[in-house]
């Protein structure tokens, strides 16, 4: 998937490109990355939605999505800030990402409107304490969390 | 659809039979599944979080132990996604090294799955026999890194050590040995009425479902689809010597048995053809203690499909992210549908044939619709329900 | 007999406990693997127990990781023979 292919889409939704030895970034606002997944995945050829990860910038959370074209992955990118964790769920339409996102509200707190898991938890225990930060943003303390659980 | 949650049957997490602890809620209509909810986390430990405070070579010994079965392919997609990042060449020789090893891991991993498969449909002989035959990959497995799971074989740049000189030799005694066992098999899994039954046509899937739901691995081979990560971006020494992609097409776990005997053919091949071909040389180079800031993406073939690893260094001595996402997480939703429309009796036979490794990812409950009642099921009685219940058919 | 492995984590706590408790007696509990020793190498993972015997009392400790399987069963046979260990003793029965 080259930076060419790519490019329309780009700049229809006001985004910008950015190709690495392995990786083409498509980093877009995020209010169009749900049209940016939809535009990934329906380009020619196979699909597949690798995986969506979760990245504590500081003042915001980056949100990365791991399309494999086959040759390259192309990776749709955005953040919001810590302040105000909200996006709107690919599930809808990329029916793949409903487990990563899901994972992703539980480990970083964002929350994913229209996602099924979106006030359940899929992988936290269910003993992990409502006031403690989201084990992966900085500064939560890991030994904090178990003391609270007693784990320790 | 809401679905009333009074009739409930949770299943698991812990069972005397249950190999790992899991939450899958089912609700029946009579007896047909129409609904499924994972709830997964039983085995939740906290890893990505804890890599951030372990140098990069650390990490190595904490990632691996994510599971027991592709262990060593967690190790490589870890190590080879750190080597992309840094950028850093290893030696031929060990590319080699850790292709042998990881189609070595192939072969384990795939007749455990088989010998599971006996066991949940009621044949326990094909278990005791298959497992029998595993420990010989096991025994190689230790006679190369020193540990039969968990081996910590590869490192950064490279692997720890070489394999001893007479090794050589006995590797391809045991490869002829599997090679012969599997064709056994083969015949066995077309032939035994016992598994015929519990396996055609349960749990099937086909390429829309694919398309939509991006499974990886067997369980997207099996509709036909020929997608392999080793053939598609080759890491290791899999430029040199690829595997022949295998792909079944009926989508049900008939399907996924024969795929995966024939994949089990296959990589005893590679491990014969990646001997022939090694070159001589060092097996490891020294790396340096930090890496360089920025990110990769890596992906390996692991015995359940595409096992994925995102780097990020801040140019430290340890990793600032690491994001893993194993095989069986990407199987979940598929394994949802393949579950619909069957009988509880199928359940512990589909939910095999998916390859799930829990530790990987991270128990059943099931709902009865209409009746409304909710009761307990334990793994081995469910399995043992199962077995009675094709006896009486 | 209940053998346990890995880390209890907060999910598995009170399903352990739960086991244990409908267990009949006589009992034994045999911690098996570094994880459920200690916690292991995922002792400071922020959803990872610091070893079962804090929920359930143990009675045998098979250290590895993983144990070979001659030593689970070494340690089985002990725990089951109930008999102090010379060392040639255990070497028989390992061989």
């Amino acid at each position: 998937m080259s930076s060419e292919e790519l490019a329309p889409l780009a700049s229809r939704l006001g985004g910008t490109i950015a190709a690495g030895p392995r990786t083409t970034v498509l980093s877009v606002p995020p209010d169009r990355v749900v049209e940016a997944c939809i535009g990934v995945s329906s380009l020619p050829g196979w699909y597949h939605l690798s995986t969506i990860t979760g990245m504590d910038l500081g003042q915001d959370i980056a949100i990365l999505y791991h399309f494999w074209q086959g040759k390259r992955f192309v990776q749709v990118r955005t953040q919001v800030p810590k302040a105000a964790p909200r996006l709107r769920s690919i599930s809808g339409d990329v029916a793949a990402g409903v487990i990563y996102e899901a994972e992703i509200q539980d480990v970083l707190g964002v929350a994913f409107e229209g996602n099924p898991f979106l006030g359940k938890r899929l992988i936290l225990p269910d003993a992990y304490p409502p006031d403690a930060p989201p084990p992966l943003q900085k500064g939560t303390d890991p030994h904090k969390i178990k003391k609270m659980m007693e784990l320790e | 659809m809401q679905y009333s949650t009074e009739g409930m049957m949770p299943f698991g997490p812990v069972h005397p039979s249950l190999k790992e602890p899991e939450y899958f809620k089912l609700y029946l209509e009579g007896e047909k599944i129409v609904h499924v909810e994972p709830r997964i986390g039983y085995v939740h430990r906290g890893i990505e979080r804890a890599a951030q405070e372990r140098t990069w070579i650390k990490n190595i010994y904490l990632f691996e132990r994510i599971c027991g079965i592709c262990s060593f392919h967690h190790s490589i997609a870890y190590t080879e996604g750190v080597e992309v990042l840094a950028p850093f060449e290893i030696p031929k020789r060990a590319k080699y090294l850790r292709e042998l090893v990881a189609e070595l891991e192939r072969i384990h991993s795939h007749l455990l799955w088989l010998g599971l498969l006996g066991h949940w449909a009621g044949f326990d002989t094909l278990f005791m026999w298959i497992w029998k035959d595993r420990e010989h990959v096991l025994d190689l497995e230790e006679a190369i890194s020193g540990n039969r799971v968990n081996k910590s074989y590869t490192t950064l740049g490279g692997v720890r050590n070489d394999i001893p000189d007479g090794l050589a030799d006995k590797i391809r005694t045991e490869m002829a040995y599997i090679e012969k066992r599997v064709e056994y098999y083969k015949s066995l899994v077309q032939s035994e009425e016992t598994l015929v039954v519990r396996t055609k046509g349960r749990g099937r899937i086909n390429q829309d479902i694919a398309r939509k739901l991006c499974p990886v691995g067997p369980l997207l081979r099996c509709t036909g689809i020929a997608r392999d990560v080793r053939a598609e971006d080759p890491y290791s020494s899999y430029g040199d010597v690829p595997p022949q992609v295998q792909t079944s097409n009926d989508g049900d776990i008939a399907s996924l048995m024969t795929l995966r005997l024939n994949e089990l053919t296959d990589s005893c091949r590679m491990v014969k053809e990646t001997l022939e071909k090694m070159p001589a040389g060092p097996y490891r180079v020294n790396f340096p203690r930090s890496v360089p800031a920025g990110e990769a993406s890596f992906h390996v073939e692991a015995p359940r499909g595409e096992l994925f690893y995102f780097v990020k260094s801040a140019g430290g001595s340890t990793p600032e992210r690491v994001k893993v996402r194993t095989s069986t997480l990407a199987n979940i939703l598929t394994a949802t549908e393949m579950l619909k429309g069957h009988a509880l009796a199928d359940v512990p036979v589909v939910l095999t044939g998916m390859d799930p490794c829990f530790g990987c990812m991270d128990r059943i409950s099931v709902v009865d619709v209409d009746k409304s009642k909710e009761w307990t099921v334990g793994g081995e009685s469910l399995r043992r329900y199962g077995i009675e219940y094709y006896r009486r058919k | 007999m209940l053998l346990v492995t890995g880390v209890a984590n907060p999910m598995m706590r009170e399903r352990l406990r739960t086991v244990y408790e409908q267990m009949p007696e006589p009992r034994h509990v045999v911690a098996i693997g570094a994880c459920a020793l200690g916690g292991g190498v995922m002792k400071d993972c922020y959803s990872a127990g610091s070893g079962i015997d804090s929920i359930v009392p143990v009675d045998l400790y098979i250290p590895g990781c993983p144990p070979r399987p001659e030593a689970i069963i070494y340690g089985i046979l002990k725990l089951v023979t109930g008999i102090p260990d010379p060392v040639p003793d255990g070497e028989a029965i390992v061989k």
